[in-house]
């Protein structure tokens, strides 16, 4: 069974929905997604059938965290731009659902 | 650490082929020189993508027959065959975290946040549009549906006041909500399964992060074993001898990949979803389910699918 350990491949594709990542992948290969349509699979063979199968752009890991900081520091700008008048910090979190957070990949 | 022996009361069996055999079974096959094992493998897979990006969505149905409603904030309903999803008729109130109980065709969505507040409403679904049902008796959000149109349960939330959580369980009988018990420890943002005279609900905001699980009997919640992983915002899905709680996140704006199985007396960990998650709509049971939409830190219209599979599996050393 894949892990989270070891070495990693790092794509840039849009998840076309049904038969995007099947069950058999699931099981073969370690796979996350990330904002940015960034995903992060473990450096295999059958995870790099995946790739070509979706036509999925390959990433260093740096330019692949750039992608998802750059989302998520995006998100974090609008969030805090996004103020009604007279609203709590409750209140805010409560609309627009809480700040997003960094996020590191692996 | 237990033998095989003291587990199943038997050493592991020298066998000419393979047998017909249950869950954890071991042996020893003769002809292949290999030792195997039956484990029921679960794993998720991609299904076809919400036509709406969003969060706070409440689902219902099956994997092959789903219904997920509402989102922050929004009135749009959608249904899901198995492999795409088809939007229908809106709600009549645009919100996001209500409870929704039911089928594709005969479900119930009551309480959410609107645009300004939380509101107390219930809409029914009978295929193709909503009618107004009779109010929630308290108005919240981020609370969990369970059973059916006619026979639902409504469980916890959070009032006006956005720190808080309640213990509250409100029964609808296809007419009326009625409150009829509470739980041990106040949860929004929770998970849950079941129907209406056997649920669950775990984990969700307490506030703060809580792992624990309470089941239902029909009269009375009582307190069982605990998550793994405390969290919050999660999707739920099964029975409350046989569920799924998948995703949500520790705290406020993080997002877990994590997905815990529930046999009836504990959790277990089991495969991740593929893309970290929050605020999913969920339907299914706990062999075929699926999460839709959420918060990956950005509103997402992915759908991911749960299938368990059973199988034969060679058992291998290092």
């Amino acid at each position: 069974m894949a892990t989270d350990k070891g070495f990693f491949n790092y794509w840039v594709v849009e998840n076309s929905g049904k038969g995007f990542i099947t069950h058999d992948d699931s099981r073969k290969f370690w796979i996350r997604g990330y904002p940015g349509n960034v995903w992060v699979c473990d450096d295999i063979p059958e995870s790099r059938d995946w790739g070509a199968r979706n036509s999925a752009a390959t990433k260093t890991k740096s330019q692949a965290q750039t992608i998802v900081t750059n989302i998520i520091d995006d998100a974090k700008d609008a969030w805090d731009a996004d103020n009604e008048e007279g609203e709590s910090s409750a209140e805010k979190i409560r609309r627009l659902g809480s700040k997003p957070t960094d996020i590191t990949l692996p | 650490m237990a033998t095989y022996k003291e587990i199943r009361g038997v050493n592991i069996q020298s066998r000419d082929s393979d047998p017909t055999a249950v869950e954890g079974d071991v042996w020893y096959n003769a002809s292949t020189s290999k030792i195997r094992m039956f484990a029921s493998l679960g794993s998720w897979a991609s299904g076809g993508n919400l036509n709406t990006a969003r969060r706070g969505i409440r689902g219902c149905g099956t994997q092959t027959a789903g219904l997920a409603a509402s989102g922050a904030t929004v009135a749009i309903t959608e249904e899901y065959d198995g492999s795409s999803w088809t939007e229908s008729g809106d709600l009549g109130t645009a919100r996001y975290a209500g409870s929704h109980s039911g089928t594709q065709t005969a479900s119930v969505y009551a309480g959410g946040f609107s645009a300004t507040a939380v509101v107390a409403n219930s809409e029914e679904y009978n295929g193709s549009s909503w009618t107004e049902g009779d109010d929630l008796g308290a108005g919240r959000y981020f609370i969990v549906g369970h059973g059916t149109q006619t026979a639902a349960l409504a469980t916890g939330g959070g009032p006006n006041s956005p720190r808080n959580s309640v213990i509250l369980t409100e029964s609808y009988d296809g007419s009326s909500w009625t409150e009829i018990a509470d739980f041990n420890t106040a949860k929004k943002r929770h998970g849950g399964a079941g129907t209406q005279t056997a649920a669950l609900i775990f984990g969700g905001d307490s506030p703060g992060a809580t792992a624990t699980t309470e089941t239902w009997n029909g009269t009375a919640w009582t307190e069982v074993g605990d998550l793994n992983t405390a969290r919050h915002g999660m999707a739920g899905f099964g029975t409350n001898t046989s569920a799924i709680a998948a995703t949500g996140g520790p705290g406020p704006g993080t997002f877990s990949a994590i997905v815990e199985q529930w046999d009836g007396s504990s959790w277990t960990e089991t495969s991740n979803v593929t893309a970290a998650r929050r605020q999913s709509a969920s339907a299914g049971n706990s062999t075929l389910g699926l999460i839709a939409g959420g918060d990956t830190g950005s509103v997402s219209s992915a759908t991911e699918e749960w299938v368990v599979a059973a199988s034969v599996e060679t058992v291998a050393f290092d």
